[in-house]
């Protein structure tokens, strides 16, 4: 069994006591002889063994520890766990920079269906031709040398295959007028021969309302 | 590993040594013990977040030497483990008395003939001048232990000395 007083001693020795301890041990080292030899005993070791091990500082390393250290050869999966911290960053810019790519490509799609076009030639003839039978043969081809010469704009709002299979697409159209009648929207579908066709043609009556 | 952690390491690498020597009691095997704690490190460090470097070397070292003297003593099929810690002075085992020369040669053989659980609380407390804490945290076990080990470590090259002592006296009389 270990004295209470032993374990004060080491801690003493080993400079684990509290300064107001201290001093009561070097008071108890001063009227106990015992426990004094025991202290230089403890520091007695303390000496030998730091003398022991302080003469293998200045050894040298074995060279395989030092080559292991300076030429540290990484394996792939090492390598991948060594640069995670540095992969995080590295994802997060590559989804950044992916997502202002689809971002901008969206945009850039939304931008050409956004964007007004003029109307071609073609399709201005086949609407005055749809016209002939409202406004009459006559009305529509005094028209034609006015609608062809004027920019109608328009905007492709929609593009699908049609129950033949094939290719329409829907055009929005701004300011478009002609005499009292407001076109609207119109579809063209081109035929199995590639000519265009237009398969319907929206449009009101009157003057525009005023929102 | 990357640039200042090898350097930290590199720093660290005299005490360390000096461990393993203390642990081992041999200068080859010293050697031998950190060369693997260094593998192990190298191996271990990209998948753990070490806060102290040092403090988790020795932690390595005594795990590396406790796990070599199983093996030794699992091939002698000698199954209790407390028996290899407590008990045996494992150090006498393939000691090589030559391969370590000091000045200091009773005090390494009186180290050499303690327990290791006696003998790494003495180094680490005494050699490497850590704390109680450090050395509790070190080798995970309560300071209370870390105390009662360190003055039984004492306890014991007190009394080598003494032995030795009486020897030389009867030595000296014949």
């Amino acid at each position: 069994m270990i004295k209470i007083e032993d374990y004060k001693l080491q801690m003493y020795v080993d400079n684990e006591l509290e300064p107001s301890e201290i001093k009561e041990i070097q008071e108890f080292l001063n009227t106990n002889s015992e426990a004094k030899l025991k202290v230089d005993s403890y520091r007695k070791i303390n000496n030998l063994i730091s003398e022991n091990f302080k003469s293998i500082e200045t050894e040298d390393f074995q060279k395989k520890t030092i080559d292991l250290l300076l030429k540290e050869d990484v394996s792939l999966v090492n390598k991948i766990f060594n640069y995670r911290i540095k992969l995080i960053p590295a994802f997060a810019s590559f989804a950044a920079v992916l997502f202002v790519t689809i971002f901008t490509y969206n945009s850039f799609i939304v931008n050409i269906s956004n964007e007004t076009k003029n109307l071609n030639a073609t399709n201005k003839s086949l609407i005055i031709e749809e016209l002939k039978g409202i406004i009459g043969e006559q009305e529509a081809t005094s028209l034609v040398s006015t609608i062809q010469n004027k920019n109608i704009k328009f905007k492709l709002i929609n593009e699908f295959k049609n129950n033949s299979g094939n290719n329409c697409k829907e055009f929005k159209f701004f300011d478009f007028q002609i005499k009292d009648l407001n076109i609207d929207e119109a579809i063209f579908c081109k035929d199995n021969l590639g000519n265009e066709k237009l398969t319907k043609i929206k449009f009101f009556k009157g003057p525009l309302k005023q929102t | 590993m990357n640039e200042k952690n090898k350097k930290e390491l590199m720093f660290i690498l005299p005490k360390l040594r000096r461990y393993c020597y203390g642990l081992t009691g041999n200068k080859d095997h010293g050697d031998d013990l950190l060369h693997g704690s260094v593998v192990k490190i190298l191996a271990k460090f990209n998948l753990l977040k070490i806060e102290n470097l040092q403090a988790y070397m020795y932690k390595i070292i005594s795990n590396l030497w406790k796990d070599e003297l199983r093996k030794k003593y699992k091939s002698k099929e000698i199954h209790v483990e407390d028996y290899i810690m407590d008990q045996v002075p494992d150090n006498n085992i393939n000691f090589d008395k030559v391969s370590y020369i000091s000045n200091n040669d009773k005090i390494n053989q009186a180290i050499n003939t303690l327990t290791l659980k006696l003998r790494e609380v003495l180094i680490l407390i005494v050699s490497e001048k850590k704390t109680y804490k450090e050395t509790s945290e070190i080798l995970q076990i309560p300071i209370g232990t870390v105390m009662s080990r360190l003055h039984e470590a004492r306890r014991k090259i007190l009394e080598n000395k003494d032995q030795n002592n009486t020897q030389n006296k009867i030595y000296d009389k014949n």
